[in-house]
């Protein structure tokens, strides 16, 4: 196994048991949102770490009303990360495609206006 | 003119978890002993206001070090020969300016800082690349820098 393959598998292992094990709601992982802290706003990624613990213990509900992005950014990265151990140079083309930006910019916006809109 | 391969998003996010190992194993060998001290102070049972502040200050070079060390770090290693940090040499790749060659110590220092500033803004603005066919991320694109194969 290549050291890439091993510090990927030995991240993912990590992460997730991380989060698996510490509830993010308790402890403070990582900076506080500026957004949040400036403005009283949830951005895009507001309550990600705590959607995912919640997933990860199969709270599909709880995880989704605290960050409903979780599913398609999980998704993403299960890909990215099975194309990083499959292939030695995996392609991302299809993610630059003008209609697949434009599509995630819509999706990562609306869903940012709408949860603040409606919460 | 800029005639290399890019470096790919994997190794790039890899060279960086490798540096974040280095750096983070660095600093925690720097601060066992400043919190050793610190520790002992509280042990002593000096409630003083003396014995307080002595405790905090331990704390305040050890915080300042842990924010600037990766900074640091990244710059003299970007803007070395080597055109990289160590885990960026371990995955074989470097950065370059839009020419090809080594940028410059400024160039070097506004990337980083970009980079870091913009990770507290939101660490997601690290996936710019993989939507980019340059793959580049947003300290890339404002320095006007690629990242690619050694």
């Amino acid at each position: 196994m290549s050291v890439k393959k091993g510090i990927i598998i030995f991240t993912i292992i990590v992460l997730t048991l991380i989060y698996y094990f510490i509830n993010p709601s308790g402890f403070n992982f990582g900076p506080p949102c500026l957004l949040h802290a400036l403005t009283g706003w949830l951005c895009w990624g507001c309550g990600g770490q705590r959607a995912f613990h919640q997933l990860l213990h199969g709270n599909f509900q709880n995880a989704f009303q605290l960050n409903a992005l979780i599913f398609p950014v999980v998704l993403l990265f299960g890909y990215i990360v099975l194309s990083e151990l499959r292939w030695q140079r995996p392609s991302y083309q299809w993610l630059r495609r003008k209609d697949i930006r434009i599509s995630t910019a819509v999706i990562v916006m609306g869903f940012t206006v709408f949860r603040n809109l409606i919460f | 003119m800029l005639n290399s391969t890019f470096a790919g998003f994997g190794n790039r996010l890899v060279a960086q978890i490798i540096d974040s190992l280095i750096v983070g194993f660095a600093v925690s060998i720097i601060a066992m002993p400043i919190f050793g001290f610190s520790f002992f102070q509280s042990t002593m049972n000096d409630n003083s206001d003396i014995g307080t502040i002595l405790a905090g200050l331990s704390i305040l070079p050890i915080v300042l070090f842990a924010f600037v060390a990766p900074v640091i770090y990244e710059v003299l290693m970007i803007s070395s020969p080597r055109q990289a940090t160590l885990g960026k040499i371990l995955m074989k790749i470097k950065v370059v300016d839009e020419q090809g060659l080594k940028l410059t110590l400024g160039a070097a220092i506004g990337r980083t800082l970009i980079k870091y500033v913009s990770s507290q803004i939101c660490f997601l603005l690290w996936l710019w690349p993989l939507f980019n066919d340059k793959e580049q991320a947003l300290h890339d694109i404002i320095v006007k820098d690629y990242v690619v194969r050694s």
